[in-house]
């Protein structure tokens, strides 16, 4: 204890030797935290939520933006599909199953979603309160909506057209929420979803019964799961030919978006890198620094008779707490970068991300200690073995 | 000589010390008790330094020994002399040097957690009222005079109440007064802590008729090849 009163004083004695060394760790591990952040949440979010979808078919377009559009809800819609083609692929011997996804509108900014009752076994979608949709006009949220939004079973919402909030004029077509599902952690938990018919509903003139227009009905996209591999040589060869449709295979770009997005990483991995070894080498440049004018009191201290591994601890100390109050800077910097990131997140693409002080920032600090402790390892022990009585009468 | 035996604090036996086989210096022998003081003079390189880290444990001897308090140093490992000279001799250096970051007090405090001794707040206090410096206690050294870090230093060396005070060249940036005068609160902190006193020193203003002298300079021979 004493030992690290005296380091803390030490430290304190050249404040602008020490900052320096406590802001390279602080940085190096905040950029780290910054990272871990994102490949958890975001790669998580990205590979959890694509469940299985094989393929995704959609209006001729960009198949990123289908990918995005279908699977992530962060981009527009390429457009509308006919449901009449859309059926036909769920007679084709590589479909297993079929998701039909209607956007259009939103309320609140979170997107209104017409499908089918697939979603439940797609999304695993549990209700805790209510009923499924049935009936035109029926909705179901999740609980972290129900909470977010303020909604409880029974109560009316109104869409309004587009997909962001904030659009233009409502449609005057409310939704009842019907039941509230228990979160799911994937995208659902951020979708309102109801029946193809209610979307028909909102978009098409009222007073007609539409029912038998079922060749002029659209939707914008669908989900397919295959039934096997091969069907990836064939299935998207044959809707992209053969119908008004494109398919796309979330995968492959999904693969695409890391491979970018990981040149991105590698850099920022490489800069928190070199800056945790300059701050390494921050430390061990600060101990020396020290030690050379302070090798005379340790050697004194030798001399009113201190052990040697009491120097050797004296050294230690100071570094270690260099490198920790770094870490613990570092891991503050990084729990508010990844504030702003998940409120970024949240206010952009609805998207929720954890940011509570967890395992990770624990493995931080671990990690600042650890090179405090390899950075003073060698100072220490050329303290412990110099602090002879020789430098005292030299001093 | 025997009799006294109890009460002898420093004791050397044929003492020789070389550095790198050039040149060595050979100690007549030392006897020193409680209450008395030695000056130790001499020219410089004459083997006066070396002398006290002899004495202090810093340095072993080629041949011969060091008794002090009637310990063998040379019979104990280098932590275990390290300990000893802590609890059991005071040194006030002739460079005053502290834990810088610290305050006077702490400095005080260090002498005696380095030594591994339990802090004696009231002696400390005591000591620091003798020497006229307690209005310091919670300034750091290096605010200090070199005079009242001087007295530091003498306060510090005195903190673990040790068998032996030694003294390196106490006076050798001091005019006559106070020369005088550190030798007296030297002499006189000795005295009340029934310590023996060693000073080296080539001051030869310092040395009174009735001090105890010890010359190094004939002693210097060259080592036999």
């Amino acid at each position: 204890m004493k030992n690290i009163l005296l380091a803390l004083n030490n430290l304190r004695d050249t404040p602008a030797r020490s900052l320096i060394s406590i802001l390279l760790m602080a940085f190096g591990l905040g950029m780290i935290g910054v990272m871990r952040f994102f490949s958890k949440n975001v790669e998580a979010q990205f590979t959890s939520n694509l469940r299985g979808v094989d393929m995704i078919v959609g209006a001729k377009g960009s198949p990123l933006q289908l990918v995005l559009c279908g699977i992530y809800h962060i981009d527009a819609p390429t457009g509308n599909i006919p449901l009449r083609e859309v059926e036909s692929l769920r007679t084709n011997q590589w479909v297993k199953e079929l998701i039909p996804l209607s956007l259009g509108d939103n309320y609140m900014g979170y997107r209104i979603v017409g499908t089918d009752s697939s979603i439940y076994s797609h999304y695993g979608i549990e209700m805790v309160k209510g009923r499924p949709f049935r009936k035109p006009m029926q909705a179901i949220i999740s609980e972290r909506l129900a909470r977010e939004l303020g909604i409880s079973v029974g109560q009316k919402i109104e869409g309004t057209h587009g997909l962001t909030a904030g659009g233009e004029e409502s449609h005057h077509h409310p939704y009842k929420i019907t039941g509230i599902f228990k979160n799911t952690g994937t995208v659902a938990d951020q979708l309102i979803f109801t029946s193809l018919e209610s979307v028909w509903e909102v978009h098409h003139d009222h007073g007609h019964d539409h029912s038998n227009e079922h060749e002029d009905l659209e939707i914008t996209l669908a989900l397919i799961k295959f039934t096997g591999p091969m069907a990836n040589f064939t299935l998207p060869r044959l809707v992209n030919q053969n119908s008004s449709m494109q398919a796309a295979l979330p995968s492959i770009e999904i693969n695409r978006v890391f491979n970018l997005l990981g040149i991105g990483m590698e850099v920022i991995r490489w800069i928190a890198i070199v800056l945790i070894v300059l701050s390494v080498a921050g430390i061990v440049f600060a101990l020396f620094q020290s030690l050379s004018g302070r090798m005379h009191e340790l050697s004194l201290l030798r001399a009113l008779g201190y052990r040697p591994f009491g120097i050797f601890s004296i050294v230690l100390s100071e570094g270690l707490l260099i490198s920790l109050l770094g870490g613990i800077i570092g891991v503050l910097l990084s729990k508010t970068a990844q504030y702003f990131l998940a409120s970024f997140a949240a206010g952009t693409f609805k998207y929720r991300f954890d940011y509570e002080f967890g395992v990770d920032d624990i493995a931080l600090l671990l990690v600042s200690a650890a090179t405090g402790i390899i950075a003073s390892l060698f100072p220490a022990i050329r303290a412990y073995s110099k602090s002879v009585v020789v430098t005292i009468q030299k001093a | 000589m025997k009799d006294n035996s109890t009460t002898l604090i420093v004791q050397t036996d044929a003492l020789k010390y070389a550095y790198h086989h050039e040149s060595s210096f050979l100690y007549r022998d030392i006897h020193l008790a409680r209450n008395q003081t030695l000056f130790v003079l001499g020219k410089s390189g004459s083997g006066k330094t070396t002398l006290l880290n002899l004495l202090a444990g810093f340095l072993l001897p080629q041949s011969g020994s060091v008794w002090i308090a009637g310990e063998n140093l040379a019979r104990m490992s280098q932590a275990q002399r390290d300990r000893f000279r802590g609890r059991n001799i005071g040194i006030v250096f002739q460079k005053n040097i502290f834990l810088s970051s610290v305050t006077v007090w702490q400095n005080l405090q260090w002498a005696a957690y380095a030594a591994g001794l339990p802090f004696d707040k009231e002696h400390a206090g005591r000591l620091l009222e003798q020497l006229g410096i307690q209005s310091k206690s919670s300034k750091k050294p290096h605010t200090l005079s070199q005079g009242e870090q001087q007295r530091v230093s003498i306060a510090r060396a005195l903190v673990n109440r040790p068998a032996l005070l030694m003294a390196d060249e106490p006076t050798s940036a001091l005019d006559d007064e106070n020369a005088l005068e550190v030798i007296q609160l030297l002499k006189n902190a000795c005295s009340s802590h029934e310590a023996a006193l060693i000073v080296v020193t080539h001051d030869r203003r310092i040395v009174s008729s009735e001090d105890l002298i010890y010359y190094t300079t004939p002693f210097q021979t060259p080592s036999p090849q």
